[in-house]
Protein backbone atom coordinates (compact mmCIF):
# COMPACT_ATOMS: atom_id res chain seq x y z
CA UNK A 1 0.00 0.00 0.00
CA UNK A 2 1.83 2.68 -1.04
CA UNK A 3 1.42 5.81 0.57
CA UNK A 4 4.62 6.54 -0.95
CA UNK A 5 3.24 7.28 -4.03
CA UNK A 6 0.81 9.43 -3.47
CA UNK A 7 2.16 12.81 -2.86
CA UNK A 8 0.71 15.70 -4.03
CA UNK A 9 1.47 18.83 -2.81
CA UNK A 10 1.79 22.33 -3.83
CA UNK A 11 1.39 25.80 -2.09
CA UNK A 12 4.41 27.24 -3.67
CA UNK A 13 4.91 28.50 -7.13
CA UNK A 14 7.05 28.81 -10.07
CA UNK A 15 7.72 31.02 -12.75
CA UNK A 16 6.06 28.95 -15.42
CA UNK A 17 2.76 30.95 -15.89
CA UNK A 18 -0.31 29.06 -16.86
CA UNK A 19 -1.60 30.28 -20.56
CA UNK A 20 1.33 31.75 -21.70
CA UNK A 21 2.10 35.05 -22.51
CA UNK A 22 -0.51 37.32 -23.01
CA UNK A 23 1.12 39.93 -25.12
CA UNK A 24 2.41 37.43 -26.99
CA UNK A 25 -0.05 36.76 -30.02
CA UNK A 26 1.90 34.92 -32.11
CA UNK A 27 2.36 32.37 -29.25
CA UNK A 28 -1.27 32.23 -28.38
CA UNK A 29 -2.27 31.29 -32.15
CA UNK A 30 0.70 28.35 -31.79
CA UNK A 31 -0.79 25.05 -32.22
CA UNK A 32 -1.07 23.05 -29.07
CA UNK A 33 1.81 20.44 -28.08
CA UNK A 34 0.65 17.16 -29.55
CA UNK A 35 1.99 13.96 -27.28
CA UNK A 36 3.27 11.92 -30.48
CA UNK A 37 3.46 9.00 -30.71
CA UNK A 38 1.68 8.12 -27.78
CA UNK A 39 2.97 6.01 -25.15
CA UNK A 40 1.91 2.63 -24.68
CA UNK A 41 -1.16 2.46 -22.46
CA UNK A 42 -2.02 5.50 -23.28
CA UNK A 43 -5.84 6.36 -21.99
CA UNK A 44 -8.25 6.46 -24.49
CA UNK A 45 -10.77 8.73 -22.34
CA UNK A 46 -10.91 12.34 -22.61
CA UNK A 47 -8.80 14.04 -19.52
CA UNK A 48 -11.27 13.67 -16.54
CA UNK A 49 -11.12 17.40 -15.37
CA UNK A 50 -13.20 21.06 -15.87
CA UNK A 51 -10.71 22.78 -17.95
CA UNK A 52 -12.47 25.78 -19.08
CA UNK A 53 -9.68 27.96 -17.91
CA UNK A 54 -7.48 26.28 -20.72
CA UNK A 55 -5.44 28.89 -22.41
CA UNK A 56 -6.14 31.83 -20.28
CA UNK A 57 -5.35 30.95 -16.51
CA UNK A 58 -2.77 33.89 -16.18
CA UNK A 59 -2.90 34.73 -12.39
CA UNK A 60 -4.31 37.93 -11.55
CA UNK A 61 -1.44 40.18 -10.42
CA UNK A 62 -0.47 40.42 -6.69
CA UNK A 63 -0.38 43.70 -4.39
CA UNK A 64 3.02 44.43 -4.06
CA UNK A 65 4.27 44.26 0.14
CA UNK A 66 3.72 40.98 1.95
CA UNK A 67 1.82 37.92 0.49
CA UNK A 68 0.91 35.09 3.23
CA UNK A 69 1.45 31.71 1.45
CA UNK A 70 -0.98 29.46 3.10
CA UNK A 71 -2.02 25.84 3.24
CA UNK A 72 -1.44 22.67 4.76
CA UNK A 73 1.28 19.98 6.39
CA UNK A 74 1.16 16.86 6.87
CA UNK A 75 2.66 13.37 6.75
CA UNK A 76 2.03 10.55 4.16
CA UNK A 77 1.59 8.09 7.02
CA UNK A 78 -1.38 10.42 8.69
CA UNK A 79 -2.99 12.44 5.72
CA UNK A 80 -6.21 13.12 7.05
CA UNK A 81 -4.87 14.65 10.11
CA UNK A 82 -6.42 11.90 12.50
CA UNK A 83 -3.77 13.02 14.83
CA UNK A 84 -2.26 16.21 14.95
CA UNK A 85 0.60 16.60 12.53
CA UNK A 86 3.94 17.92 13.45
CA UNK A 87 4.94 21.33 13.86
CA UNK A 88 7.57 21.66 11.43
CA UNK A 89 9.29 24.72 9.94
CA UNK A 90 8.39 26.01 6.61
CA UNK A 91 10.67 28.14 4.52
CA UNK A 92 9.78 30.11 1.51
CA UNK A 93 12.47 30.90 -1.18
CA UNK A 94 12.70 33.11 -4.26
CA UNK A 95 12.91 31.85 -6.91
CA UNK A 96 17.04 32.90 -6.99
CA UNK A 97 17.17 30.90 -3.78
CA UNK A 98 17.13 33.83 -1.45
CA UNK A 99 15.39 33.05 1.84
CA UNK A 100 12.12 35.64 1.88
CA UNK A 101 9.97 34.08 4.95
CA UNK A 102 9.62 31.16 7.51
CA UNK A 103 6.84 29.86 9.50
CA UNK A 104 5.78 26.72 11.81
CA UNK A 105 2.92 24.92 10.58
CA UNK A 106 0.17 24.48 13.81
CA UNK A 107 -0.68 21.47 15.08
CA UNK A 108 -3.97 22.93 16.71
CA UNK A 109 -5.22 23.68 13.03
CA UNK A 110 -4.40 20.08 11.11
CA UNK A 111 -1.49 21.61 10.06
CA UNK A 112 -2.38 24.86 8.64
CA UNK A 113 0.77 26.60 7.59
CA UNK A 114 0.93 30.27 6.44
CA UNK A 115 4.46 31.91 5.85
CA UNK A 116 4.45 36.16 5.17
CA UNK A 117 6.61 36.82 2.13
CA UNK A 118 7.56 39.84 0.19
CA UNK A 119 5.90 39.95 -3.85
CA UNK A 120 6.04 42.02 -6.33
CA UNK A 121 2.92 41.57 -9.18
CA UNK A 122 4.34 38.59 -10.33
CA UNK A 123 3.41 36.87 -7.29
CA UNK A 124 5.45 34.59 -5.56
CA UNK A 125 7.52 32.56 -8.02
CA UNK A 126 10.22 30.65 -5.72
CA UNK A 127 9.77 27.38 -3.47
CA UNK A 128 8.94 26.29 -0.45
CA UNK A 129 10.58 23.94 1.99
CA UNK A 130 10.29 21.77 4.84
CA UNK A 131 13.94 20.32 6.23
CA UNK A 132 12.97 18.26 9.30
CA UNK A 133 15.22 15.26 10.60
CA UNK A 134 12.09 13.15 10.98
CA UNK A 135 11.23 13.38 7.53
CA UNK A 136 13.42 13.21 4.06
CA UNK A 137 13.78 17.38 2.85
CA UNK A 138 10.84 18.57 1.08
CA UNK A 139 10.68 20.75 -1.19
CA UNK A 140 7.19 22.17 -3.36
CA UNK A 141 6.52 24.86 -6.26
CA UNK A 142 4.00 25.80 -8.50
CA UNK A 143 3.80 25.86 -12.55
CA UNK A 144 1.64 29.51 -11.35
CA UNK A 145 2.62 31.85 -9.58
CA UNK A 146 0.53 32.41 -6.59
CA UNK A 147 -0.55 36.11 -6.60
CA UNK A 148 -3.40 35.76 -3.66
CA UNK A 149 -3.68 34.68 -0.30
CA UNK A 150 -5.99 31.63 -0.85
CA UNK A 151 -5.10 28.33 0.56
CA UNK A 152 -1.85 26.63 -2.39
CA UNK A 153 -2.58 23.12 -0.85
CA UNK A 154 -1.26 20.53 0.92
CA UNK A 155 2.40 19.11 2.08
CA UNK A 156 2.59 15.73 2.95
CA UNK A 157 6.08 14.91 4.60
CA UNK A 158 7.90 11.60 3.81
CA UNK A 159 9.96 9.43 5.71
CA UNK A 160 12.62 7.61 4.54
CA UNK A 161 10.52 4.01 5.82
CA UNK A 162 8.27 5.68 3.33
CA UNK A 163 9.98 5.83 0.35
CA UNK A 164 11.57 2.36 0.89
CA UNK A 165 8.13 0.68 1.15
CA UNK A 166 7.28 2.84 -1.95
CA UNK A 167 10.19 0.74 -3.59
CA UNK A 168 9.74 -2.33 -2.66
CA UNK A 169 5.97 -2.03 -4.05
CA UNK A 170 7.00 -0.61 -7.33
CA UNK A 171 10.33 -3.15 -7.87
CA UNK A 172 13.06 -0.52 -8.07
CA UNK A 173 15.40 0.21 -6.27
CA UNK A 174 16.02 3.80 -4.50
CA UNK A 175 19.11 5.80 -5.17
CA UNK A 176 19.82 8.43 -2.47
CA UNK A 177 22.03 10.10 -4.56
CA UNK A 178 19.32 11.36 -7.11
CA UNK A 179 16.03 12.93 -6.08
CA UNK A 180 12.25 11.73 -6.17
CA UNK A 181 10.29 14.02 -8.15
CA UNK A 182 6.45 13.62 -7.52
CA UNK A 183 3.43 15.95 -7.78
CA UNK A 184 -0.22 16.56 -9.08
CA UNK A 185 -2.00 17.82 -12.28
CA UNK A 186 -4.70 19.88 -11.37
CA UNK A 187 -7.83 21.73 -13.40
CA UNK A 188 -9.35 24.85 -13.12
CA UNK A 189 -10.64 24.49 -9.64
CA UNK A 190 -7.75 22.39 -8.24
CA UNK A 191 -9.13 18.73 -8.71
CA UNK A 192 -6.83 16.08 -10.02
CA UNK A 193 -7.24 15.57 -13.68
CA UNK A 194 -7.34 11.79 -14.35
CA UNK A 195 -6.49 9.92 -17.70
CA UNK A 196 -3.47 11.64 -18.20
CA UNK A 197 0.04 11.44 -19.11
CA UNK A 198 3.40 12.24 -17.98
CA UNK A 199 6.10 13.50 -19.62
CA UNK A 200 9.43 14.32 -17.55
CA UNK A 201 12.60 15.81 -19.64
CA UNK A 202 10.83 14.42 -22.93
CA UNK A 203 10.12 10.89 -21.54
CA UNK A 204 7.18 9.26 -20.42
CA UNK A 205 9.35 5.70 -18.75
CA UNK A 206 9.67 5.43 -15.17
CA UNK A 207 6.44 7.82 -14.70
CA UNK A 208 4.42 5.95 -11.98
CA UNK A 209 0.88 6.57 -11.35
CA UNK A 210 -0.69 6.86 -8.23
CA UNK A 211 -4.44 5.55 -6.86
CA UNK A 212 -5.42 8.01 -4.59
CA UNK A 213 -3.04 7.77 -2.13
CA UNK A 214 -2.22 3.97 -3.03
CA UNK A 215 0.25 2.71 -5.28
CA UNK A 216 -0.59 2.18 -9.18
CA UNK A 217 1.63 -0.50 -10.20
CA UNK A 218 1.34 -0.93 -13.61
CA UNK A 219 -0.80 1.92 -13.91
CA UNK A 220 0.02 4.18 -17.52
CA UNK A 221 -2.21 7.20 -16.51
CA UNK A 222 -3.25 9.70 -14.05
CA UNK A 223 -6.69 8.53 -12.00
CA UNK A 224 -8.46 11.13 -10.45
CA UNK A 225 -6.27 12.55 -8.28
CA UNK A 226 -3.81 13.40 -10.74
CA UNK A 227 -0.64 12.68 -8.65
CA UNK A 228 2.41 10.55 -10.23
CA UNK A 229 5.78 10.15 -8.73
CA UNK A 230 9.44 9.92 -10.50
CA UNK A 231 11.83 8.33 -8.68
CA UNK A 232 15.59 8.38 -9.48
CA UNK A 233 15.97 11.83 -11.24
CA UNK A 234 19.47 13.05 -11.69
CA UNK A 235 19.96 16.48 -9.65
CA UNK A 236 18.99 19.62 -11.85
CA UNK A 237 16.57 21.34 -13.40
CA UNK A 238 13.49 19.09 -15.09
CA UNK A 239 10.98 19.89 -17.39
CA UNK A 240 7.87 18.41 -16.19
CA UNK A 241 4.30 17.84 -19.14
CA UNK A 242 1.16 16.84 -18.84
CA UNK A 243 -0.73 16.12 -21.02
CA UNK A 244 -4.61 14.74 -22.09
CA UNK A 245 -7.49 14.07 -24.82
CA UNK A 246 -9.24 17.39 -24.52
CA UNK A 247 -12.16 15.38 -26.66
CA UNK A 248 -12.91 12.01 -27.70
CA UNK A 249 -10.42 10.37 -29.72
CA UNK A 250 -8.60 13.21 -30.13
CA UNK A 251 -4.86 13.96 -29.54
CA UNK A 252 -2.80 14.03 -26.79
CA UNK A 253 -2.40 17.57 -26.18
CA UNK A 254 -0.67 19.22 -23.54
CA UNK A 255 -2.27 20.39 -20.60
CA UNK A 256 0.38 21.91 -18.03
CA UNK A 257 3.63 22.29 -17.80
CA UNK A 258 6.48 23.28 -15.66
CA UNK A 259 9.83 23.29 -14.26
CA UNK A 260 11.73 21.62 -11.18
CA UNK A 261 14.74 21.85 -9.31
CA UNK A 262 15.27 18.02 -8.29
CA UNK A 263 17.60 17.61 -5.70
CA UNK A 264 19.31 14.52 -4.36
CA UNK A 265 17.94 12.69 -1.89
CA UNK A 266 15.18 15.33 -1.36
CA UNK A 267 11.40 14.78 -1.96
CA UNK A 268 10.38 17.46 -4.44
CA UNK A 269 6.98 18.06 -5.36
CA UNK A 270 5.54 20.35 -7.69
CA UNK A 271 2.00 21.30 -9.02
CA UNK A 272 0.86 21.60 -12.51
CA UNK A 273 -2.17 23.77 -13.28
CA UNK A 274 -3.68 24.10 -16.48
CA UNK A 275 -1.19 26.08 -19.13
CA UNK B 1 -11.70 22.73 21.65
CA UNK B 2 -8.73 24.67 21.57
CA UNK B 3 -8.93 28.49 23.25
CA UNK B 4 -7.75 29.68 19.83
CA UNK B 5 -11.27 28.91 18.33
CA UNK B 6 -13.12 30.41 21.27
CA UNK B 7 -12.36 33.65 19.65
CA UNK B 8 -14.36 33.10 17.10
CA UNK B 9 -17.47 34.04 18.95
CA UNK B 10 -20.06 33.92 15.57
CA UNK B 11 -20.37 36.36 13.14
CA UNK B 12 -21.58 39.48 12.33
CA UNK B 13 -24.39 39.61 9.86
CA UNK B 14 -23.59 41.67 7.10
CA UNK B 15 -25.97 44.17 4.68
CA UNK B 16 -25.58 46.33 2.41
CA UNK B 17 -26.19 47.24 -1.70
CA UNK B 18 -25.10 45.46 -4.64
CA UNK B 19 -23.17 47.70 -6.69
CA UNK B 20 -21.97 47.33 -10.53
CA UNK B 21 -19.60 47.64 -12.97
CA UNK B 22 -15.95 48.83 -11.23
CA UNK B 23 -17.04 49.76 -7.92
CA UNK B 24 -15.03 48.63 -5.13
CA UNK B 25 -15.65 45.39 -3.31
CA UNK B 26 -16.05 47.20 0.16
CA UNK B 27 -16.73 46.57 4.00
CA UNK B 28 -17.23 49.30 6.61
CA UNK B 29 -18.64 49.85 9.68
CA UNK B 30 -18.85 51.85 13.05
CA UNK B 31 -17.92 50.83 16.90
CA UNK B 32 -19.26 51.79 20.21
CA UNK B 33 -18.11 51.73 23.72
CA UNK B 34 -20.15 49.98 26.99
CA UNK B 35 -22.00 53.84 27.28
CA UNK B 36 -22.55 53.83 23.39
CA UNK B 37 -20.26 56.50 22.46
CA UNK B 38 -18.41 56.21 19.26
CA UNK B 39 -14.76 54.22 19.89
CA UNK B 40 -11.43 55.73 18.04
CA UNK B 41 -8.98 55.89 16.82
CA UNK B 42 -8.75 51.89 16.62
CA UNK B 43 -7.69 49.10 14.19
CA UNK B 44 -9.31 46.52 11.42
CA UNK B 45 -7.17 43.79 10.30
CA UNK B 46 -9.09 41.58 7.60
CA UNK B 47 -7.91 37.79 6.53
CA UNK B 48 -9.00 36.57 3.40
CA UNK B 49 -10.71 33.66 4.16
CA UNK B 50 -12.75 32.48 7.02
CA UNK B 51 -11.76 34.02 10.22
CA UNK B 52 -9.09 32.46 12.11
CA UNK B 53 -8.13 30.16 9.04
CA UNK B 54 -7.41 32.90 6.37
CA UNK B 55 -4.49 35.08 5.05
CA UNK B 56 -4.01 38.64 6.62
CA UNK B 57 -4.58 41.16 4.07
CA UNK B 58 -5.86 44.20 4.04
CA UNK B 59 -6.59 46.71 7.22
CA UNK B 60 -7.85 49.78 7.78
CA UNK B 61 -8.49 52.40 10.54
CA UNK B 62 -11.15 53.19 12.86
CA UNK B 63 -11.38 57.22 13.00
CA UNK B 64 -13.76 59.80 13.60
CA UNK B 65 -16.96 58.65 15.03
CA UNK B 66 -15.57 54.67 15.19
CA UNK B 67 -15.96 54.54 11.40
CA UNK B 68 -14.12 52.49 9.27
CA UNK B 69 -13.77 51.75 5.69
CA UNK B 70 -11.64 48.87 3.74
CA UNK B 71 -11.26 47.89 0.72
CA UNK B 72 -11.11 44.13 -0.62
CA UNK B 73 -9.51 42.44 -3.09
CA UNK B 74 -11.84 40.08 -4.10
CA UNK B 75 -15.25 38.88 -2.80
CA UNK B 76 -16.08 36.20 -0.66
CA UNK B 77 -15.35 35.48 3.12
CA UNK B 78 -13.21 37.33 4.98
CA UNK B 79 -12.48 37.52 9.21
CA UNK B 80 -12.33 40.65 10.70
CA UNK B 81 -10.69 41.58 13.45
CA UNK B 82 -11.52 45.18 15.25
CA UNK B 83 -9.10 46.48 17.82
CA UNK B 84 -9.62 49.33 20.09
CA UNK B 85 -6.61 49.72 23.46
CA UNK B 86 -9.16 49.84 25.87
CA UNK B 87 -11.46 47.30 24.83
CA UNK B 88 -10.60 43.32 24.25
CA UNK B 89 -10.77 42.72 20.22
CA UNK B 90 -13.84 41.73 18.69
CA UNK B 91 -13.70 38.70 15.82
CA UNK B 92 -16.36 38.43 13.21
CA UNK B 93 -16.83 37.16 9.86
CA UNK B 94 -18.77 38.14 6.42
CA UNK B 95 -19.41 36.72 3.23
CA UNK B 96 -19.61 39.44 0.33
CA UNK B 97 -20.19 39.41 -3.29
CA UNK B 98 -17.52 41.18 -5.91
CA UNK B 99 -18.44 44.60 -6.14
CA UNK B 100 -20.47 45.00 -3.44
CA UNK B 101 -20.24 47.54 -0.61
CA UNK B 102 -21.15 45.92 3.00
CA UNK B 103 -21.96 47.30 6.51
CA UNK B 104 -21.14 44.92 9.71
CA UNK B 105 -24.58 45.19 11.36
CA UNK B 106 -24.84 42.97 14.94
CA UNK B 107 -28.29 41.96 14.26
CA UNK B 108 -27.10 38.65 13.30
CA UNK B 109 -24.07 38.18 15.89
CA UNK B 110 -23.69 35.06 17.36
CA UNK B 111 -21.99 35.86 20.75
CA UNK B 112 -21.69 32.18 22.00
CA UNK B 113 -21.00 30.84 25.45
CA UNK B 114 -18.20 33.41 26.10
CA UNK B 115 -18.08 33.27 29.42
CA UNK B 116 -18.27 30.00 29.86
CA UNK B 117 -15.16 29.32 27.76
CA UNK B 118 -13.29 32.74 28.64
CA UNK B 119 -14.49 33.42 32.60
CA UNK B 120 -14.41 36.88 31.81
CA UNK B 121 -17.54 39.50 31.12
CA UNK B 122 -20.07 38.31 29.19
CA UNK B 123 -20.10 40.04 25.92
CA UNK B 124 -21.95 43.39 25.68
CA UNK B 125 -25.35 43.36 24.74
CA UNK B 126 -25.76 45.65 21.47
CA UNK B 127 -27.64 48.92 20.86
CA UNK B 128 -30.91 48.88 18.87
CA UNK B 129 -29.60 50.51 16.07
CA UNK B 130 -27.89 47.50 14.53
CA UNK B 131 -25.40 49.26 12.65
CA UNK B 132 -23.47 50.00 15.51
CA UNK B 133 -20.79 47.22 16.97
CA UNK B 134 -20.34 47.41 20.50
CA UNK B 135 -16.79 46.53 21.51
CA UNK B 136 -16.33 44.14 24.88
CA UNK B 137 -14.90 46.60 27.31
CA UNK B 138 -11.62 44.83 28.51
CA UNK B 139 -11.75 45.14 32.80
CA UNK B 140 -7.67 43.56 33.48
CA UNK B 141 -5.13 44.30 31.31
CA UNK B 142 -2.86 42.57 33.28
CA UNK B 143 -3.14 39.65 31.21
CA UNK B 144 -2.84 41.75 27.73
CA UNK B 145 0.18 40.78 25.71
CA UNK B 146 2.84 43.56 24.81
CA UNK B 147 4.69 44.56 21.82
CA UNK B 148 8.04 46.12 22.11
CA UNK B 149 11.11 47.39 19.73
CA UNK B 150 9.77 47.75 16.47
CA UNK B 151 12.28 48.03 13.90
CA UNK B 152 12.14 48.33 10.30
CA UNK B 153 14.83 48.58 8.32
CA UNK B 154 15.67 48.65 4.45
CA UNK B 155 17.30 46.03 3.13
CA UNK B 156 17.83 47.69 -0.24
CA UNK B 157 16.25 50.61 -2.24
CA UNK B 158 12.61 47.47 -2.42
CA UNK B 159 12.35 46.16 0.39
CA UNK B 160 11.95 46.60 4.30
CA UNK B 161 12.05 44.21 7.15
CA UNK B 162 10.00 44.63 9.93
CA UNK B 163 10.44 43.17 13.43
CA UNK B 164 9.11 43.12 16.52
CA UNK B 165 9.61 42.11 20.17
CA UNK B 166 6.46 40.04 21.81
CA UNK B 167 5.45 38.96 24.53
CA UNK B 168 2.41 37.63 26.45
CA UNK B 169 2.08 37.15 30.44
CA UNK B 170 0.21 34.01 30.09
CA UNK B 171 1.66 32.79 27.62
CA UNK B 172 -1.10 32.20 25.24
CA UNK B 173 -0.24 34.05 21.77
CA UNK B 174 -1.98 33.52 18.95
CA UNK B 175 -0.60 34.17 15.47
CA UNK B 176 -1.92 37.35 15.29
CA UNK B 177 0.99 39.73 15.57
CA UNK B 178 -0.22 42.01 13.32
CA UNK B 179 0.73 45.42 11.50
CA UNK B 180 -1.42 47.79 9.03
CA UNK B 181 0.81 49.78 6.39
CA UNK B 182 -1.00 52.74 5.72
CA UNK B 183 -0.04 53.77 2.59
CA UNK B 184 -0.84 50.43 1.20
CA UNK B 185 -3.86 50.01 3.49
CA UNK B 186 -2.47 46.44 3.71
CA UNK B 187 -2.53 43.96 7.07
CA UNK B 188 0.48 41.76 7.79
CA UNK B 189 0.77 39.06 9.90
CA UNK B 190 4.14 38.27 10.91
CA UNK B 191 6.17 35.34 10.93
CA UNK B 192 6.76 33.80 14.41
CA UNK B 193 10.20 32.54 15.95
CA UNK B 194 9.29 28.58 16.76
CA UNK B 195 6.36 26.69 16.69
CA UNK B 196 2.92 26.78 18.37
CA UNK B 197 1.83 24.40 21.04
CA UNK B 198 -0.41 21.53 20.99
CA UNK B 199 -2.86 24.16 21.78
CA UNK B 200 -2.23 26.74 19.10
CA UNK B 201 -0.04 29.07 21.66
CA UNK B 202 2.57 30.58 20.12
CA UNK B 203 5.94 31.73 21.92
CA UNK B 204 7.05 35.05 22.78
CA UNK B 205 9.75 36.57 21.21
CA UNK B 206 10.87 37.99 17.54
CA UNK B 207 8.29 38.28 14.90
CA UNK B 208 9.48 39.42 11.26
CA UNK B 209 8.53 39.87 7.74
CA UNK B 210 9.92 41.63 5.02
CA UNK B 211 7.89 44.09 2.89
CA UNK B 212 8.20 45.36 -0.74
CA UNK B 213 8.07 49.02 -1.34
CA UNK B 214 6.63 50.55 -4.10
CA UNK B 215 5.70 54.52 -5.29
CA UNK B 216 2.65 54.64 -2.72
CA UNK B 217 5.32 54.39 0.24
CA UNK B 218 7.47 57.61 -0.86
CA UNK B 219 4.30 59.55 -1.56
CA UNK B 220 1.93 58.54 0.73
CA UNK B 221 1.45 57.76 4.58
CA UNK B 222 4.01 56.27 6.38
CA UNK B 223 2.71 55.58 9.57
CA UNK B 224 2.77 52.07 10.34
CA UNK B 225 0.02 50.45 13.11
CA UNK B 226 1.24 47.26 15.41
CA UNK B 227 -1.29 44.99 17.21
CA UNK B 228 -0.71 41.70 19.05
CA UNK B 229 -3.89 39.32 20.65
CA UNK B 230 -3.88 36.44 22.42
CA UNK B 231 -6.20 33.50 22.16
CA UNK B 232 -8.47 34.94 24.90
CA UNK B 233 -8.65 37.62 22.82
CA UNK B 234 -6.87 39.95 24.57
CA UNK B 235 -4.91 42.66 22.45
CA UNK B 236 -1.83 45.18 23.03
CA UNK B 237 -1.94 48.16 22.71
CA UNK B 238 -2.04 49.63 19.19
CA UNK B 239 1.32 50.70 18.54
CA UNK B 240 1.70 53.35 15.89
CA UNK B 241 5.69 53.76 14.08
CA UNK B 242 6.81 56.18 11.06
CA UNK B 243 8.64 54.43 9.02
CA UNK B 244 12.29 55.83 8.83
CA UNK B 245 13.30 57.93 6.24
CA UNK B 246 14.95 56.29 3.23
Amino acid sequence: MLRASCLLLLVASMAFACGGDDDDDAADAAPAEILTPEPTGAPTAVADGRLTCMGSNTPDPADPGTLELTGYVRTLADPGATAEPPAVEVEAFSAGGAPIGSAFSDPSKDGRIAVSVPVQAEGFTGYVLVDDAAYLPYRFQSNRATTSTSVNGWAWLVTQADVDQWATDLGITYDSSRGVLIGSIHDCVNFGIGATVLQVDGETGGVFYSSGFDAAVGDTFTDASGRFIVPNLPPGNTVIKAFGRLVAGGPLTLLASGEAEVVAGTITSVDLQPR
Amino acid sequence: MHLRVICVIGSIAAAGCVGSGDVPTQLSGQIVGIDDRPLGPGLVLLEKGPVHEGAYERGALIVDQGRWTAELSSGGTWGIHLFHDDYTYLPAEVTIDENQQVVLTSTNVAWGNWMDLTGQPTWPDQPADSTLVRMPFDDNFDDNPVIESISMEYVDAELMRVTVEVSDPDDDLSRMILAYDSATGGGHALNPPGPPDGLGNFPNGTYQTTVFLDERHRSGETLWHFIVSDNLCNNSPITRVAMPPR
